[in-house]
């Protein structure tokens, strides 16, 4: 297991502060933020390149913290594969193994297996600056993976390079990762690229650990507004706060939740795709009666903007194509939005 | 831009039309009777191996700083870099008794140096090296650093996760990514000591170098009897020049 503790380090243009992050073995971390949020710096302290003002690293229980890189045993691939010009393909993947105690021809059968195992076999000989994107960066990853690495960090392996290399890459680390029961942590700023990954998804901004979930977790209930934001919350609500006998009373207009004892600004979250459109009825808590401003076909759904009175800004709605045509819906309808298994509380 | 092909023209018939004129207008026959001349060998001998040592001495304390220029931040890195151009500023009569200050006999490190270990850095052939050296620095260091700079510090930090000591990085990545930067470098320092006239004609004007016996061939005897000695020492300096440019000169695209 690997282990961030209380880790800091500050830097002129980037910083990391107070991050406390495990990966299990054989778990394949996520990191997301926003450019500049310390994903990279995240990275190399981990590998040891840099080294924390604050705060301890842990590798299966021993500590790192003032460990050089070298001998961490964490391999690293960079978006822009930084493959060594003046060496051709195998001597490339070759280069880790002559620290390894590994004879030429142990190091030969190495270089044949992981070649193999990435389909650069017919590449060994040629020189990177022959390589296509995509053959640069599995020459890369076959060289961080031939050192067998305890841990493998890949700083946007996938952005620099075309959406069908990119897939077809994606969906070989996947592979890779079951197969070879590899430890990965991944930066990418790509959310699509984190979801499909499968793993936990840690957020980092400004340099603090905001969320650290799975995929859903963190797209159903976010814990922080810019967590929402970043993984692309729609109706978003400051919520007021009101105590009560049951504990807090969260709301915003006509919406309304019960809440335990969070502290500080707190928002609410509508998920669109769990609002329930019925026939106008009477308003109540969480029924709430609207009209629809804006219909939007997205593809496989329609998004429907409704105005609530009491709300200060439009609530999506997600519905499908049968159900504007069964329901008859247009603009200027007026429906009843059902949004109480809907509403998600969170921190701002 | 044809004003500026014209300018451009002017500039380059500016540096060419002394040299050409100076290769077809001298005797070949006048030139390999110089050359067998005794004292002229003994000055290009000592020229050219003192700047040879120069050079090496140059890169060995060069290297270094150049990297750390490149790769490090620290306070008072770009006063370091001023220091590193003073010698390409200052007027190299004055550098010559700026050293003779510290280096010569009567010096700050000169006089305790010949006192109690007998060396003397003034005067000798140590002291051409020293002015060769001074005036030379700055273009192995500026190299260096130019060089090292286009080298990203992730291809280090990449060789490092792979195993290799900081040591280890240096040499197996980045030099073989730098070295024609550095043998540029070391071309114009080397360059340049030979053609150093100034400070060495003051910390050491014996033995003489083949500037040295230029001046004095010049003084003396006058223009035309110096001319086969310059045109000797030009073709030295150019057929040395062009090999290293050509070695220096990537062959094709390597990045």
């Amino acid at each position: 297991m690997i282990k961030l503790d209380r880790v800091s380090c500050e830097w002129p243009e980037f910083a990391i502060r107070d991050v406390t992050l495990w990966v299990n073995e054989g778990e394949y971390l996520v990191i997301v933020g926003p450019t500049g949020a310390g994903k990279t710096l995240l990275l190399e302290l981990l590998l040891g390149i840099h080294h924390p003002d604050i705060g301890q690293i842990f590798i299966d229980e021993i500590d790192v913290t003032k460990l050089p890189p070298e001998k961490r045993g964490i391999g690293m691939v960079y978006q822009d594969y930084l493959l060594f010009p003046h060496l051709d393909v195998s001597r490339n993947l070759a280069f880790g193994l002559r620290y390894r105690q590994c004879g030429p021809d142990e190091a030969r059968r190495r270089v044949q297996e992981i070649a193999e195992l990435l389909g650069i076999s017919h590449l060994l000989h040629r020189y990177p600056y022959t390589l296509s994107g995509g053959e640069k960066q599995r020459v890369a990853i076959g060289r961080a993976l031939v050192t067998e690495p305890r841990l493998l960090l890949l700083d946007e392996p996938l952005s620099a390079l075309d959406r069908g290399t990119a897939s077809r890459l994606r969906n070989e680390l996947k592979l890779l990762h079951s197969t070879k029961k590899l430890t990965v942590v991944h930066v990418t700023h790509d959310l699509s690229e984190a979801r499909q990954m499968g793993g936990p998804i840690a957020l980092i901004k400004d340099g603090r650990l905001d969320a650290l979930g799975t995929a859903d977790d963190l797209l159903r209930r976010p814990p922080t507004v810019f967590a929402a934001n970043f993984f692309g919350a729609v109706n978003l609500y400051r919520a007021e706060v009101e105590k009560t006998d049951r504990g807090m009373r969260v709301g915003v207009g006509p919406v309304v939740a019960e809440s335990g004892h969070m502290e500080g600004a707190l928002y609410l979250m509508i998920h669109p795709d769990e609002v329930v459109l019925l026939p106008a009825s009477l308003e109540t808590p969480n029924h709430l009666c609207c009209e629809v401003i804006a219909l939007t076909d997205e593809g496989n759904y329609v998004a429907v903007q409704l105005r609530v009175a009491g709300l200060p800004s439009p609530l999506t709605a997600y519905v499908s194509r049968h159900f504007v045509r069964s329901q008859i819906l247009e603009l200027g309808s007026i429906v009843t939005a059902d949004v109480e298994r809907a509403i998600h509380i969170l921190r701002g | 831009m044809a004003v500026f092909s014209i300018a451009g023209c002017l500039l380059i018939l500016f540096i060419i039309l002394p040299i050409l004129n100076l290769l077809f207008t001298t005797e070949p026959s006048r030139v390999i009777k110089t050359a067998m001349d005794p004292a002229v060998r003994s000055a290009i001998l000592i020229t050219l191996s003192a700047a040879f040592i120069a050079t090496l001495v140059s890169l060995l304390f060069g290297v270094p700083l150049g990297y750390l220029l490149a790769r490090e931040r620290f306070a008072g890195k770009a006063m370091v870099e001023g220091i590193v151009d003073m010698p390409v500023v200052i007027p190299h009569t004055i550098a010559g008794i700026a050293l003779l200050f510290i280096f010569g006999r009567a010096g700050i490190l000169g006089a305790p140096l010949k006192t109690h270990l007998d060396i003397q850095l003034s005067d000798n052939y140590w002291g051409i090296v020293l002015a060769m050296l001074f005036v030379g620095l700055p273009f192995v260091v500026n190299h260096c650093r130019d060089g090292f700079m286009k080298v990203d510090p992730r291809m280090e930090y990449v060789a490092r996760s792979l195993g290799a000591s900081r040591l280890g990085a240096f040499f197996r990545v980045t030099i073989p990514l730098t070295w024609r930067a550095l043998l540029s470098g070391a071309i114009l320092t080397w360059a340049r000591a030979i053609s150093e006239f100034g400070s060495v004609a003051i910390i050491a004007y014996y033995p003489k170098t083949i500037n040295t016996l230029l001046f004095e061939w010049y003084n003396f005897f006058g223009y035309t009897y110096t001319k086969p000695l310059a045109t000797l020492l030009l073709l030295i300096a150019l057929a040395i020049f062009v090999g290293l440019r050509a070695i220096a000169t990537p062959k094709r695209a390597e990045h």
